[in-house]
C-alpha cells in the first residue's frame, strides 16, 4: 500500500515541480548579471507590482521592529532616570549658555559632562546605546527602503529577472548591520561592566568611588558576577547572531524580517534580564521594567515565529 | 567564434527544465530548489572550461547540483537554530494555480512526498529523486554520484525503505540534516 502511495506522491511531486519552471533566459541573466539597460517591457512593469508590495511590507515590518527596539530602550531609559535628573540636566544646559555673550560657559559645560559621564552614563549607558543603535538602524532602514525601491523601479529590466538574489543582497547587508550593531552593543556593555568591576577591585580614590556607589548601583556586582554577566551578554548576542546569519543564504528571507527583528528585541531583553538577574537593578521597579521588557519581547518573538511557520 | 556564454546557453537549453525539477526535488521547497539551481549554474558557468565533452553536460551539471546541495546540507547545522521551516510552498507562483495540472489533491500528494524525502539522508534523496522522479538510469546516477552501481542500488533500496517507514507512520518527525553521508 505504502509503495503505491510513494510512487503516486513522487509522480505528483514531479508534475508539480515541473510547473512554473523559470525561463532559461531569466536564469542565465542571473548568472551573467547584466543587460540592465534594455528597455522595460509592459510585462516586466506589471511584474514589478508584487515587488513593490513586498517592499512595502518589508519596510513596514522593519519600522515595526525598529519601533519595538526604540520603545523598549525609551521605556527602560525613562524608568531608570528619575525625573529630577532630567530637570537637572536641562537646568545645567540652560545655565551653561550665556545669551548676552552668546558664549558657552566652560565651567558649566564641564559640570554637565562630568555629571553625565560620571554619575549617569554608567548606570544608563546601555539604554543610551540601545537608543542610538535603534535610531541608526531606523535611519538606515529608511534610506535603504527608499533607495532600493526607487532604483528598482528605475532599472526594472534585469531586476525582475534576478530580484530574488538582489533581495538576498539587501538582506545580507541588513543582517550584517544588525550583527555589527549587536556586536557593538555587546562590546560596549561588556566594557562597561568590566570597567565597573575594575573600579571596584582597584578601589579608585574615595570621592570618585563614592560617586559611583551613590548613583550607579553597578558596584553591587562582584568580580565573579561581572564576568558572568559579560559572558551571558556576549553569549546572548552570539546566539542571536547565529540564529540570524543562516538567513543570509535563504531566499525566503524577505518574509522573515519579522522574526529577525523580534530576535533582536529578544536579545536586547535578554541582556537587560541578565542585568536584573545579577542584581544590577537594585530596586523592584527596575526589575519589573526588565521583566516587562523580556515579556514583551518573548510575546513578539512567539507571534513572529508562529506567523512565519503558518506561511 | 562561440563565446562561453553562448556555449553555456546552448548546452543548457535541452536540460534546463529537468535540472530545475531535479533541484526542486532535492530541497524542502521549490524556492530553495530554485536557489540551489541558480547557485549551481553560477558555479557551472565559472567552471565551463573544465568541461571537455559537451555530450556529458547533463551529467556534469547534475553533479554540480548534487555537490552544491550537499554543501548546503552540511552547512545546515546552523539552520537547526531557526524556529521555522521553509518547506511546503509547492505553489510558489500564481501561474501554477492557473495551470490545468494543478489540483489540491496533487499539491497534498507532492507535499507528502517532499516531507518523506526530507527524512532521507542527502545521498539517498538524490538517488530517489534521480531514479523515481527524473527517470534516470542507475548507471547515470552512479556517474553523477561518483559511486558504483551497486551503491546506487543500495541507496535506492534504503531510501525506499525509509520512505515506506515514513508512510507507515514509523517516522513522524523530520530528522536534522545529515552530516555523515551514509549509504
Amino acid at each position: 500500500m505504502s509503495d503505491h502511495a510513494i510512487t503516486h506522491d513522487l509522480a505528483a511531486l514531479a508534475r508539480l515541480d515541473a510547473l512554473g519552471v523559470p525561463k532559461r533566459e531569466q536564469v542565465l541573466q542571473g548568472v551573467h548579471g547584466d543587460d540592465a539597460q534594455r528597455p522595460v517591457s509592459d510585462e516586466e512593469q506589471r511584474a514589478l507590482v508584487p515587488f513593490a508590495l513586498a517592499y512595502a511590507r518589508l519596510a513596514a515590518r522593519r519600522a515595526w521592529g525598529i519601533a519595538a527596539v526604540i520603545g523598549v530602550a525609551v521605556v527602560v531609559a525613562l524608568a531608570n532616570l528619575p525625573m529630577s535628573a532630567w530637570i537637572d540636566s536641562l537646568r545645567i544646559y540652560e545655565l551653561s549658555y550665556d545669551p548676552r555673550t552668546s558664549l558657552w560657559n566652560v565651567q558649566q559645560l564641564s559640570m554637565l559632562f562630568e555629571r553625565l559621564q560620571l554619575l549617569r552614563l554608567n548606570d544608563y549607558a546601555s539604554a543610551y546605546i540601545i537608543f542610538v543603535i535603534g535610531c541608526a538602524l531606523a535611519w538606515r532602514a529608511r534610506g535603504r527602503a527608499l533607495s532600493r525601491f526607487t532604483s528598482r523601479v528605475a532599472t526594472a529590466a534585469d531586476r525582475v529577472a534576478d530580484a530574488k538574489h538582489r533581495v538576498d543582497d539587501a538582506t545580507r547587508s541588513s543582517v550584517a548591520w544588525w550583527t555589527v550593531g549587536t556586536a557593538v552593543f555587546a562590546t560596549c556593555f561588556g566594557l562597561l561592566v568590566a570597567r565597573t568591576w575594575f573600579d571596584t577591585v582597584i578601589q579608585l580614590p574615595r570621592d570618585h568611588y563614592v560617586r559611583y556607589e551613590a548613583c550607579c548601583g553597578l558596584n553591587a556586582l562582584g568580580p565573579q558576577q561581572s564576568i558572568i554577566v559579560v559572558l551571558l551578554v556576549v553569549c546572548g548576542f552570539a546566539l542571536a547572531a547565529v540564529r540570524v546569519l543562516p538567513l543570509v543564504r535563504n531566499a525566503d528571507v524577505l518574509k522573515r524580517s519579522y522574526v529577525r527583528w523580534s530576535t533582536g528585541v529578544l536579545a536586547v531583553a535578554i541582556a537587560w534580564w541578565c542585568r536584573a538577574a545579577m542584581g544590577v537593578f537594585t530596586t523592584l521597579r527596575y526589575q519589573l521594567i526588565a521583566g516587562l521588557a523580556i515579556a514583551i519581547a518573548v510575546v513578539v518573538y512567539a507571534i513572529g515565529t508562529i506567523e512565519e511557520n503558518q506561511r | 567564434m562561440e563565446t562561453a556564454r553562448d556555449r553555456f546557453s546552448r548546452l543548457l537549453e535541452p536540460v534546463h527544465d529537468r535540472a530545475v525539477t531535479f533541484a526542486r526535488g532535492l530541497c524542502r521547497s521549490r524556492s530553495d530548489g530554485d536557489d540551489l539551481y541558480q547557485e549551481a549554474l553560477v558555479r557551472a558557468f565559472a567552471r565551463l572550461d573544465s568541461l571537455r565533452d559537451d555530450g556529458a553536460f547533463r551529467t556534469w551539471l547534475f553533479r554540480i547540483v548534487v555537490t552544491v546541495h550537499r554543501n548546503h546540507t552540511r552547512s545546515a547545522f546552523w539552520r537547526r537554530w531557526l524556529p521555522f521551516r521553509s518547506g511546503d510552498d509547492e505553489l510558489a507562483t500564481e501561474g501554477d494555480y492557473r495551470s490545468h495540472d494543478w489540483s489540491p489533491e496533487l499539491a497534498e500528494s507532492a507535499r507528502r512526498a517532499r516531507r518523506a524525502l526530507a527524512t532521507l539522508p542527502a545521498v539517498q534523496r538524490e538517488a530517489i529523486v534521480m531514479f523515481e522522479v527524473e527517470g534516470m538510469l542507475v548507471d547515470e546516477i552512479a556517474a553523477i554520484q561518483n559511486v558504483s552501481i551497486s551503491a546506487v542500488k543500495s541507496r535506492l533500496a534504503r531510501g525506499r525503505e525509509r520512505m515506506r517507514a515514513f508512510y507507515d507512520g514509523e517516522i513522524v518527525a523530520v530528522p536534522e540534516p545529515i552530516r555523515g553521508e551514509s549509504t
